[in-house]
């Protein structure tokens, strides 16, 4: 339960660093980096999300008798 | 007391969810998936509990093996169904969230297929022919 | 019966309970209709079990009358109870002649040989007319003997009078014996003349021998004597 309320806050840490960046680098003047970076914190994070995502199916397929 | 957990786990997840959906709705929805996750998976541990028991009931009561399967699957694919229709109707798509529901409820009417059979069956050898 | 309905009560409880906890599991939307519906479906499956169980029993019923149909239908190929019926008469007639005509022969033999052993007269032929009364006891109706003429006994008066009593004995029906009397009685007339006190004295021996060891009476029984060669 820790570990997952962990990654919670790490999701928003990231988004909201993102942003941060997202931001700064708009500031700058280099909006194609700024996307770039966006599209990789959220792969980041999509990997967490699905990994649980799987892991979630997974158990749901044992518990509830589906192969 | 899980309960307070799974509260004070949620109220966290829609603040943050919140904040970065000002500046990045993606993460927010990631966010808000990630959350219903982590909740689901702390509930299956309990919705296990109870379906032994009722795989238990279901033992006693000497009935058909395939019919408590297909049970346990129509719910675990209600389950299944409603979280992702949910998710995807957070995001905004209620066209896809209906699709989601639309594919549950077939797949649980397919499930049905064998019992719904033997009911006619039986009901038109009840009839006269 | 009183296990079998517990049974089948605690099963309808407990499968009224699972679907309780079913649902009380069910993610609270719109597919809980549907689930609904399935569990429904289920203990309604319970419910009617017993009636499921019945009308597989009762299908093999139906097989088994259909079997039972199809032994019919080739059975009335024999044709109504009627024809089996007078089947069954025809029958147990054939059998009475069977058995009458095999009594027939037994008892020829051994009046045959009787008289052959124990009166010392050379006998032809015996046939004996049995028939079958109302119920079903034999009656002895006549005895024929005839008697070989005692002069001479050429070799082919033999082979000739061979043949003759074979065509008396073998025929079954009481026409025949009519028959064969007739012709006996028209040889009988030929000859009566011609009997010789010798011959009617053997003859009521014979008849008296007979009637003293089958019990019947004397005008049941004919004796003849066979006319020889020259005299037909």
């Amino acid at each position: 339960m820790n570990v997952d309320i962990n990654m919670i806050f790490q999701i928003a840490g990231i988004g909201i660093i993102i942003s941060m960046i997202h931001t700064v680098l708009k500031q700058m003047g280099k909006e194609d980096i700024a996307h770039w970076t966006t599209l990789i914190g959220f792969i980041i994070v999509l990997f967490m999300v699905i990994r649980l995502l799987d892991d979630l199916f997974q158990e749901i397929k044992t518990i509830f008798l589906f192969q | 007391m899980e309960i307070i957990q799974i509260v004070g786990l949620g109220i966290i997840a829609t603040i943050l969810t919140l904040v970065i959906k000002e500046q990045k709705p993606l993460f927010a929805f990631l966010l808000t998936v990630f959350t219903g996750v982590i909740i689901f998976l702390f509930l299956i541990g309990k919705i296990s509990s109870i379906i032994q028991l009722l795989e238990k009931l279901a033992d006693q009561s000497n009935i058909d093996m395939v019919f408590l399967k297909t049970i346990l699957k129509i719910i675990g694919i209600a389950y299944i169904a409603e979280f992702g229709s949910q998710i995807v109707r957070d995001a905004g798509h209620e066209s896809i969230a209906s699709k989601i529901e639309l594919a549950g409820k077939i797949l649980i009417l397919y499930m049905a297929i064998p019992i719904i059979t033997v009911i006619i069956e039986t009901v038109i050898k009840l009839l006269p022919t | 019966m009183l296990q079998w309905l517990s049974n089948w009560l605690r099963e309808i409880i407990l499968v009224i309970l699972l679907a309780t906890f079913v649902d009380l599991i069910l993610p609270s939307n719109k597919m809980q209709r549907y689930v609904k519906v399935v569990i429904s479906l289920f203990i309604l499956m319970t419910i009617l079990s017993p009636i499921v169980s019945l009308l597989k029993v009762e299908w093999n019923f139906d097989q088994l009358n259909n079997q039972f149909q199809i032994d019919e239908v080739s059975t009335n190929e024999y044709g109504s109870m009627s024809e089996i019926l007078q089947d069954g008469e025809q029958l147990k007639n054939q059998n009475e002649q069977e058995t009458a005509r095999l009594i027939q022969t037994k008892m020829e033999d051994m009046i045959y040989k009787q008289l052959e052993d124990q009166m010392s007269v050379a006998v032809e032929s015996v046939s004996v007319v049995v028939s079958f009364e109302e119920n079903n006891e034999l009656k002895l109706d006549e005895i024929f003997i005839i008697l070989k003429s005692q002069n001479k006994q050429p070799e082919q008066t033999m082979d000739a009078a061979e043949v003759q009593p074979i065509e008396q004995v073998e025929p079954v029906v009481i026409d025949i014996h009519i028959e064969a009397s007739d012709a006996v009685e028209a040889d009988a007339k030929k000859e009566q003349k011609e009997i010789t006190e010798e011959m009617k004295q053997t003859e009521t021996e014979i008849t008296t021998f007979l009637i003293g060891k089958w019990d019947i009476s004397s005008d049941q029984i004919n004796v003849k004597y066979k006319p020889t060669m020259d005299e037909i």
